[in-house]
């Protein structure tokens, strides 16, 4: 009895003793998110007359919240690798109702129009898509026409006789800016310095008003501005509806001008179809148009004066006025929306199932015609995205399959700046639809991260460059999407900080694309030494 | 190491038992009622116990053990501040049996024990969290920002519980000692894990957690009693 209770007692004690406990953590693989920002904004930069990007694009932050400006990786200098530029706000940073997030971001390069492209964030606008062009100063395009001359200078840097300047027709700019400087005329530069030389260069840049491809190219990027000071002398955001914009440079000795010593005139062609805000009829003789002038180096806008439609010299519709200074000017209806209230789209696609689809959406006034804004927004079912920069008055709306251009959606919008959720039902394409799930799983040192989310572009396996669009943003390591399609092949191509990551002729072999990326893991069959090197700088301090 | 330490409890229950039978027995026909204080591995507390036959002793009574370590650790080659806290407070009851009153020495001396406890506190958390400032490109985000992943276990709150110990069963001294190891058997652990701000992703692990808690079903017990005899 005695030796069974000791050795019971032992073998208790041993068992107490010897209890295997497994470690807490054993098998887990803590994810750290990646993801750090969480406020994003893509400005997409396209030539305006569709040829390759510039090499050596500038890119500055400037504004109120500039300070709190990086790129997706964090970092603070700017680059726009594939003329993408990818902006992330400091995760310290929020915006709110009262106080969304605002900056420019100006785009500079040699022999191009510099670009200043404001940008709001608002709460909740996680991600937003904007475009630009960049027009060359020296070439036409289908929506500018550009003209510049030499004209000699006399002593004391004096026009010695009137200088006329005169846009050319082309096929598809009809319309024509003239300029007239009277003889006797000083140029001033920005520090109000009289400029002296042998000459003086001018140069003026008329744009098709009735163009929708010079939307892209107006001044901001957008018809809407955030800085504008009206008739009143108050600042505040507006809409802009251009029966003409011109935009006039003149340099003398290398220096860029900005004041006249007299006013200098000048006469801008309108597009004829343009309907004045509030009228179903295009504008005519008599009727009054706003005349607006354009600083790109802060983004402001500032009314000059109102002007009446007449009739030229060749029978067309223009508005003439005098300035002594020089800028972009506008002329046509400018619409105050500092009362406005942000609009969201809501968008219902039960057969999308989870996964999303790249949108055109274009909004037209109500006659259904005249494009005043298209942004490429991701939708998916159920997905609210905040939209900015509509105007005060009813409108009309297309949704289209960014790459098919097949109609998804149309309506009417009452109000388009009534802080409402603007319901939208995608229709459902005839032809199935395939959900492609393309995943990417990332292992730092052995440990699973999520990658923090970064945008992915596409185009068919071999196409020009220029045939890259926007597929979606990676979120999560995960892009799910009916853009693709089982059997074809295709680029991707996306950008980290200044660095560019292609893969080309990738065939969707089918629905789920999931690859686990590693040091020890697949690194890609076409350079996986190449990936592998991104990869541990990525994972560094991971 | 688990072998060291088996070696050094057995050594030390050996020599404790070895020093308390330098006590002996006197009358053992009447009932005896101690007031003990107990300190151990359930923590700190006391007990009273009654001596109802010559063999058997009923011990009623409460043990708290609070638990509190923070340190500094390297986790994922980043500097990690883990801070574990756990509470294991129970009120007990408890049959001692000595099955060889009849022996001399230390069998004698020998009892087995079985009972319970209710636990109105038995639970443990711990929360790591980076200890610095993550630098993700040029934004430096202090470790506030980052957030903490923090796993939370809740044990049962009834816990049967058996072992065995060494008293004199009729100590001549007013004060004595006693020493017993055991286990409560506290059962699976619910158990959760959850991240905040950048470790919130993390509900993929909480399975995986809760199947390495699960092997945490047992609060082993070595404690010395002093007893004090009340009449």
């Amino acid at each position: 009895m005695k030796k069974i209770f000791t050795l019971l007692s032992l073998s208790f004690l041993m068992g107490i003793l010897n209890y295997g406990c497994r470690n807490p953590a054993y098998q887990l693989n803590v994810l750290f998110d990646g993801d750090v920002i969480k406020y994003k904004t893509t400005i997409m930069l396209v030539e305006a007359d569709g040829a390759a990007l510039p090499n050596n694009m500038k890119i500055a932050v400037t504004g109120q919240d500039a300070a709190n400006v990086y790129d997706f990786a964090g970092l603070k200098a700017i680059t726009a690798p594939n003329g993408v530029i990818t902006l992330g706000i400091d995760p310290k940073v929020e915006p709110t109702t009262t106080r969304p997030l605002q900056f420019n971001v100006q785009v500079t390069a040699d022999n191009y129009e510099p670009r200043n492209i404001p940008v709001t964030i608002l709460p909740n606008q996680f991600s937003q898509i904007l475009r630009a062009a960049l027009l060359k100063v020296i070439s036409n395009t289908p929506a500018s026409a550009v003209k510049t001359i030499e004209a000699p200078l006399g002593a004391g840097g004096a026009t010695t006789a009137p200088v006329s300047l005169v846009t050319p027709a082309t096929a598809t700019v009809t319309e024509v800016t003239s300029i007239t400087i009277p003889a006797g005329t000083t140029f001033r530069n920005a520090a109000g310095e009289l400029l002296v030389g042998g000459s003086l260069t001018a140069r003026a840049i008329n744009f098709d008003a009735g163009n929708p491809a010079a939307l892209e190219m107006f001044p901001g990027a957008d018809l809407s501005s955030p800085n504008v000071k009206g008739p009143d002398g108050q600042t505040g955001s507006a809409f802009f509806l251009p029966a003409g914009f011109t935009d006039i440079d003149m340099f003398v000795a290398g220096q860029e001008v900005k004041n006249f010593s007299q006013p200098i005139n000048v006469g801008v062609q309108i597009n004829p179809d343009f309907q004045p805000v509030g009228s179903n009829q295009d504008v005519k003789v008599g009727d009054q148009l706003a005349v607006y002038s354009y600083q790109n180096s802060t983004g402001q806008w500032q009314f000059e004066k109102n002007a009446n439609v007449i009739r030229d010299a060749s029978n067309k519709l223009a508005v003439n006025f005098t300035t002594d200074h020089l800028t972009v000017f506008f002329v046509g209806n400018v619409v105050s929306t500092r009362t406005c209230a942000p609009q969201s789209l809501r968008f219902t696609a039960p057969w999308l199932g989870s996964a999303t689809i790249t949108t055109l959406v274009q909004i037209f006034r109500t006659d259904g015609e005249t494009l005043i804004d298209e942004e490429i927004v991701i939708a998916s079912d159920g997905r609210v995205v905040p939209i900015t920069g509509l105007p005060p008055f009813a409108v009309k709306y297309k949704i289209l399959n960014a790459s098919t251009g097949l109609l998804l959606a149309s309506g009417d919008i009452d109000n388009a700046c009534s802080n409402g959720n603007i319901a939208i039902t995608l229709g459902q394409p005839g032809q199935p639809v395939q959900q492609v799930t393309l995943t990417l799983m990332v292992k730092c040192n052995g440990n699973f991260i999520i990658p923090p989310n970064f945008d992915l572009f596409y185009k068919p396996a071999g196409a020009a460059a220029s045939q890259y669009k926007y597929l979606g943003e990676v979120s999560r390591g995960q892009l799910k999407t009916v853009m693709l399609a089982v059997g074809s092949s295709y680029d991707f191509r996306a950008n980290w900080g200044n660095q560019t990551k292609t893969v080309n002729n990738k065939t969707i072999t089918n629905l789920d694309m999931s690859t686990t990326v590693g040091e020890y893991d697949f690194l890609g069959d076409k350079s996986p030494e190449y990936n592998k090197a991104l990869l541990l700088e990525a994972c560094k301090g991971r | 190491m688990k072998r060291h330490f088996t070696s050094l409890v057995l050594g030390f229950i050996l020599a404790a038992v070895t020093g308390a039978s330098a006590q002996t027995s006197v009358d053992s026909t009447r009932t005896r009622a101690y007031l003990a204080a107990h300190v151990g591995t359930s923590g700190a507390g006391l007990d009273f116990k009654v001596a109802v036959k010559p063999s058997f002793t009923i011990r009623a009574g409460a043990s708290i053990l609070p638990f509190d370590y923070n340190t500094l650790m390297t986790v994922r080659a980043q500097p990690a501040k883990i801070d574990i806290q756990a509470d294991f407070n129970n009120a007990h009851l408890i049959f001692d049996w000595h099955p060889f009153l009849k022996e001399k020495g230390l069998s004698k001396k020998a009892f087995v024990s079985v009972g319970a406890g209710y636990f109105w506190k038995a639970e443990g958390s711990g929360t790591a969290s980076y200890d610095g400032t993550y630098q993700y490109g040029d934004i430096s985000i202090p470790s506030s920002e980052l957030g903490e992943l923090t796993g939370r276990v809740e044990w049962n709150k009834v816990a049967p519980y058996a072992g065995i110990g060494f008293q004199n069963p009729f100590p001549m001294r007013k004060v004595n000692v006693s020493f017993s190891v055991g286990a409560f058997y506290m059962g699976k652990a619910d158990a959760t894990l959850t991240g905040t701000k950048l470790l919130v992703n993390n509900q993929a692990n909480q399975r995986q957690f809760e199947e390495n808690m699960s092997f945490y079903r047992i609060l082993p017990v070595a404690q010395v009693s002093l007893n004090f005899n009340l009449f």
